[in-house]
């Protein structure tokens, strides 16, 4: 069968090309690990790249979200949050991608200032990120 | 038969038949005319011009007396002394009979807009610019049918996403209000934009692949080998090559008939401007012998 008539019945370029979900998760963490180093070019290309081809993954799309807001891209950064929540809407840490997404819109501060507010009993460092965005936003 | 080819089919038919060259010679020999001079010389002159007076005064006599040998030759009135006109028109009738009926069907089809080329008041040089703008029009109006149909069916779908931004905006509801979502996808670009439609269940990953072509695993691959730093040349060649191949065969094809049209035109214009530039050499070669 063509690729392309595969693709259209729903399957993703990853099932199509027998990409494994570990593979997929080694990738994005190459791209985490460019992002960490402050290399954002590249961890754009590798996520875009992973975001054709499987976009069910909430992981790329936050990921996304996080390199397009440190390049000042901030609508399409909410756009891969907005993607990313709609995918994985009671992940906590795609809550606060998003929040922090919202963040770089004037008018909708106070939703992300509510999502934060939600967020600060999360466990881990989801919490301790949205408490410490809390208190530098000020009262 | 036009007027211009009567004039060059005349003299050539005098001399060759020579028992009637003589009487040919009798006749202007009785009545002095100039030497007829080249067509392309004649169709300077206006019809109404003192200058083109001998000229179709000459023309007139050698055409009827070469009508008149013609009937001698085919057995016709013996000592026929038909009015030289009356012949004259009769023979250009039947003349043109006869060419229509050989020719009905080419008659037919230069009707309409190409009609001009069957106009005998018109030079050959008025004729071939006619031709050409005709012939440029054409191919422009085609390449331009081409051009819009390439952009229907590839370029307007991969550059905004096609209808794709209005039902991502519904969906997205109030979040993306206004033009937040055309500045979202200039800044992620088509590519992501459709991975994110298709996330969301708005369209199929398909619609994706007619844009990056088959060879994402490679993109992906040579994104992260560059940024491993493995073998950055290969890296760089692959990356060149999925450039190459981008695009599905429909579109190459599209883009193959555009270049073809491209390439037809420019065989058209080499044709048209060499044959341009021999009638513009004739001429000034007559012109300078004048000289």
């Amino acid at each position: 069968m063509r690729t392309a008539e595969q693709l259209s019945k729903g399957r993703t370029l990853a099932e199509i090309q027998g990409m494994t979900a570990e593979l997929g998760g080694a990738i994005i963490g190459m791209a985490a690990g460019e992002l960490t180093q402050g290399r954002l070019e590249t961890a754009r290309k590798i996520l875009e790249g992973m975001a054709v081809t499987n976009p069910r993954d909430p992981g790329v799309w936050i990921l996304l979200a996080q390199v397009l807001r440190r390049q000042a891209h901030l609508a399409g950064a909410r756009f891969c949050a907005e993607v990313a929540v709609r995918l994985a809407p009671g992940e906590e840490q795609v809550r606060l991608v998003r929040a922090e997404a919202l963040l770089g819109c004037p008018e909708q501060v106070p939703f992300a200032r509510e999502e934060l507010q939600a967020l600060t009993s999360a466990s881990g460092r989801t919490g301790e990120r949205a408490r410490a965005l809390l208190a530098a936003l000020g009262p | 038969m036009s007027s211009s080819q009567i004039i060059s089919s005349a003299p050539q038919t005098a001399t060759a038949a020579g028992s009637c060259q003589a009487d040919a010679w009798v006749v202007e020999t009785a009545k002095p005319v100039n030497p007829l001079p080249p067509p392309s010389i004649l169709s300077l002159y206006g019809k109404d011009s003192p200058l083109w007076k001998p000229y179709q005064d000459a023309l007139q006599q050698r055409v009827s007396h070469f009508v008149l040998q013609l009937k001698r030759g085919s057995n016709g009135p013996a000592g026929g002394y038909a009015q030289p006109a009356a012949t004259l028109a009769a023979a250009a009738a039947k003349t043109a009979a006869a060419s229509s009926s050989s020719k009905g069907s080419t008659r037919a089809s230069t009707s309409g807009q190409w009609g001009f080329l069957d106009d005998a008041h018109m030079s050959i040089e008025d004729k071939l610019f006619q031709f050409i703008k005709l012939a440029q029009k054409n191919t422009d109006d085609e390449l331009d049918k081409k051009m819009k149909e390439y952009r229907d069916k590839y370029c307007e779908k991969s550059d905004d996403g096609g209808g794709l931004l209005g039902s991502v905006g519904d969906f997205l509801g109030s979040a993306f209000g206004g033009g937040l979502l055309k500045q979202a996808l200039e800044e992620i670009g088509g590519l992501v934009f459709k991975a994110g439609a298709s996330a969301l269940g708005l369209a199929p990953l398909g619609s994706v692949l007619g844009s990056i072509g088959k060879n994402i695993g490679g993109w992906v691959g040579s994104h992260l080998s560059s940024a491993l730093g493995i073998s950055k040349s290969s890296s760089g060649s692959s990356s060149s090559s999925a450039k190459k191949e981008s695009g599905t065969p429909d579109e190459r094809l599209d883009m193959l008939e555009i270049q073809r049209l491209c390439d037809k035109q420019k065989q058209m214009f080499d044709c048209v401007s060499n044959i341009l530039r021999v009638i513009h050499d004739t001429a000034m070669t007559a012109v300078g012998n004048i000289r």
